[in-house]
Formats: C-alpha cells, structure tokens, sequence
C-alpha cells in the first residue's frame, strides 16, 4: 500500500520568485491532495486604499504588481473615472492601450523565459530576455521608467508621446516581431519542451469556467474570453480576436502566450497608427461618490475593480480581484494525478503573481 | 423557482445587482450555476452597522451580482459546495472582516492572511465604543 507524504512546495523554491506554498500531498511520486497556504507577505493594499486620498491611490495599485503596473493603473482609473462621470479624450485611450500592451509583451516574454529556466534550458531564458530587454528600453524611453510607469491618471494619461518616439517604438516593435519568429520556434516545437509540457495539467473547458480561471489559462482550455472584447479604453476601435488553443495542457497555456505576443505588437501597431490628435487628460473634479466596477484583461487573466466612493476624498472601499487568485483554484484541479516531478512547471504554467494575489 | 425570492433594485451605478435573503442565497446561487455563470469573487462592505455581501459572477462577459445584507453577528452559508474555487474570497471575507461563514470546504479558521498576532479582523470597522482618538476605522 502506498504511503502517504504531505510535502511542502516552498515557500521558497527555486521556480517561486516569490512566497507561497502549496502542501502537496503525494502517495508515491503521484499528487493527490494540494493545499495552498497563502498570507506570506500580505500587504493590506485594499485597506491602504481607504486611507489615501482617491487620486494618490493611482500610485498605490500600480505598486500591487511590479509586472502589469499599468494594467492595475488604468482598471482602478477607469473605476473612479466611473464615479466622477468623466471620460479620457480619445488620444489618451489609445496612449493607454499601447501602454497595457507594452506590459503585456514584456510579462508574457518573462514568463516564457522563466519556463525555460524551469527546464533548465538556460540559453533559450537568456535569448528571451534580450528581447524583453527591448520592450524594456521602450518603456523607459516612452514613460520614463522601466516597471513602474505610472503614465495612468484619473482622467487620462501623464504622458504624450512624440512622432519620433512613436516611430521608434514600432522599429523596435518590428525587431522584437522579427527575433520572436526566429526563437519561439525552438521553444514551441523542441523535443524536451513538448515532453515536460504535452499532456501535463490538463484543465478542460468546463473545469476552467467552473473553478473560475481566467486569462491564458482559460482560453488555452478552449474557451475564447479576453475582457479586452468589452471595448474599455480603445480596444472597441481595434481589430483582434481572443488566442485560443483547446488542449488545456501547459504545452497549450504556453502557446496561447506566445500567440499573444504577436497579437499584443499587431494592437500596438493599430494603436500607433490610428492615434488620434488632442489632450491627454480630463481634468477630474469633485469626490468619488457612488458603487462602481472595471475589468480589464491583465496579462494573466481578468482583474476586476470594484470601488466604493461617499463623496468624500477618501474611498468607503475599494476591492481588487487579481487574475491570479482566480487561477489558484484551477491550479489545485491540475495538479492531483500529476507525478511530483510535474510541479514546478504546472505551478509556473498559470504564470502566477503572488504578489497580486497577496495585495 | 427561486425569482420569486429575489427583487431586482435599480442602482445607478451598479447594474444587474439581485437583492437576496440569506437562506436563500445557495438556491440562488445553485441557478446561477447552472446557467453556466463564472464565479468571479465576492466584496464585503463593513457599512458601520451591517455586512453588504456582493457574489460576482460572469456569462459570456456580462456580470450579474448578488447581494446580501446581514448582521455582523450572523452566519452566512458558504457557497463552496457550488462552487469550489469560492473558498479563496470566502476565507478572505473571514480573515480581513471576522464574517463568519459555515460549510467551507477549505476553512483556514481566520488565518489564511493574517497570523495569530493580529488581534482583530483589519477590516472590520470598529464599534464606536471601542474607537480611539477619533479613528473611525
């Protein structure tokens, strides 16, 4: 008869750049049982939220994650833009859009160098982070800073850009386009990739819509939702269509990323081209008053803003659903049947955030 | 069955948000389901006298939201027997705002966030009897 071993996955672990832990229990090498234990570096974000004035919260939530800062920017912007009942000019929506899919490219572009990494494939981890390497230049041309762009404001955005950054952006854009064909390849179809990733975690359809996972994880099970299609910000004037892939395995989850890479440069590129003249910010006015909800389609998945304002300058509430948590029950389903040695890269293939999922 | 216990009240802000009794809420919850609706989260309001809990939920990109009022003092019944990835918010609920919740199917008994040494839900607004130097939270 088997016996049963509760082991711990982390909180410290080499594929975890950051705290949690799963309590993994094994009969064998064979996963029955997974527990998470969160809470290791939770930070009472929601709760700060409370106590800062509306406006300095912009720069409270972008600090949530360090990966898609402008994603949570932009959905807490377009939640209290909601209660003061403005609207961004059309220039600034397009600003925003190219901003958001910036973060995109480099988060999927670590990601799929960190699941090299997981398989000890170390040149191709490199290879992929030369690339995110240009993204990252982009960014700190554009905004002025790396990671933290802080370019979203309450009523529009802080910054414009220049024809010439403009045209530099889309040259490099045109490069990384260029390096990604030539590399994603060999990631996609290499032998050990396919036999560490086909067939491991699976996760259908029906077990993504009802275990609520979002983003890449649920549309690599087959189901084509992406928040993006609600038309927030520019995305009603630009032309894309959801990545869907219909394994549900980890080979599948990154695949959908990949494809999404090459859909984040094409909504650039629109974005860029059509970017219309004019102001850049909506000067907001009075307090935040009445209930109000943003969703936008983060790099992992959908990430909800509900807002609660009473008129005075401090919010009554403010609730952040992260992408990640909304993946973590999932992750449970895919681990059990799994062999122990499968861990790492099911846990790294729903691209985890923990720290958005301990704001 | 079920429409008749839920009514339906205009917010101007929020839209599609259903009004329902306590021991009504796993029914509810259960058609829900069964339309094929994604459970999103669930939002505890602390008002000061009252629990507001908002249960989000998605079809094809269009929220609906259920809403339960209760006393701080009551129990709410957890929705996880329908939907399992619910313990994740539902312990947080419990963690940050002291609700209690009966019938988790994962129940970190208050600590899945915070550790034994903080001594109150942080969330919680406090009583006014118990406030100090005028801190209303």
């Amino acid at each position: 008869m088997a016996v049963k071993t509760v082991l711990p996955f982390g909180p410290q672990h080499p594929v975890l750049p950051e705290a949690i832990q799963l309590r993994i229990t094994l009969e064998d090498e064979s996963i029955g049982q997974v527990l998470p234990a969160l809470g290791y570096i939770h930070r009472g974000i929601e709760k700060a939220g409370e106590k800062n004035d509306y406006p300095l919260n912009v720069y409270l939530v972008e600090r949530i994650c360090g990966i898609c800062s402008a994603t949570h920017g932009l959905a807490y912007c377009l939640a209290v833009e909601k209660l003061l009942g403005i609207e961004p000019p059309p220039r600034a929506n397009y600003l925003r859009v190219v901003w958001t899919e910036l973060h995109r490219l480099h988060s999927h572009l670590l990601w799929l160098g960190l699941l090299a990494d997981a398989f000890g494939f170390e040149s191709l981890f490199m290879q992929i982070w030369r690339i995110r390497e240009m993204v990252m230049d982009v960014l700190e041309k554009t905004a002025g800073n790396r990671v933290i762009i802080s370019v979203n404001t309450l009523g529009g955005v802080r910054r414009d850009m220049t024809d010439e950054q403009i045209e530099e952006t889309l040259n490099t854009l045109a490069e990384c386009e260029r390096q990604l064909n030539a590399i994603l390849p060999v990631i996609l179809e290499d032998y050990t990739v396919k036999k560490r990733t086909v067939g491991k975690g699976v996760l259908t359809a029906e077990q993504a819509l009802r275990l609520g996972a979002v983003g890449p994880t649920l549309r690599a099970s087959g189901v084509a939702q992406d928040v993006r299609m609600t038309g927030y910000a520019a995305y009603g004037e630009l032309n894309f269509q959801p990545v869907v892939e219909q394994a549900g395995d980890s080979y599948a989850r990154a695949v959908v990323r990949a494809r999404e890479c090459f859909q984040t440069i094409d909504l650039i590129r629109q974005a860029l081209q059509r970017l219309p003249e004019g102001d850049i910010q909506t000067k907001p006015r009075g307090n935040p008053n009445g209930k109000a909800i943003a969703r936008v389609e983060a790099p992992r998945g959908e990430l909800m803003y509900f807002v609660v304002g009473n008129g005075t300058k401090n919010l009554e509430r403010m609730r952040v659903r992260t992408p990640t948590l909304a993946n973590v029950p999932a992750l449970l389903q895919m681990l059990p049947g799994a062999e122990f040695a499968d861990v790492p890269v099911i846990t790294l293939s729903i691209d985890p955030c923990i720290s958005c999922t301990e704001r | 069955m079920g429409e008749a216990h839920v009514q339906h009240r205009e917010l101007p802000d929020i839209e599609n948000v259903q009004v329902v009794e306590k021991q009504h809420l796993l029914q509810r919850v259960q058609e829900l389901a069964a339309q094929g609706m994604r459970f999103i989260t669930t939002t505890c309001i602390d008002n000061g006298e009252q629990f507001e809990v908002y249960y989000h939920f998605d079809h094809h990109l269009e929220l609906t939201h259920l809403l339960v009022t209760i006393d701080k003092n009551e129990t709410l019944p957890s929705i996880t027997p329908v939907y399992f990835c619910a313990f994740v918010a539902e312990n947080e609920m419990k963690d940050l705002f002291g609700l209690r919740v009966d019938g988790l199917n994962v129940d970190y008994q208050g600590r899945m966030l915070v550790s034994e040494e903080v001594p109150a839900p942080p969330m919680r607004k406090r009583e006014a009897s118990e406030r100090r130097n005028g801190d209303g939270s």
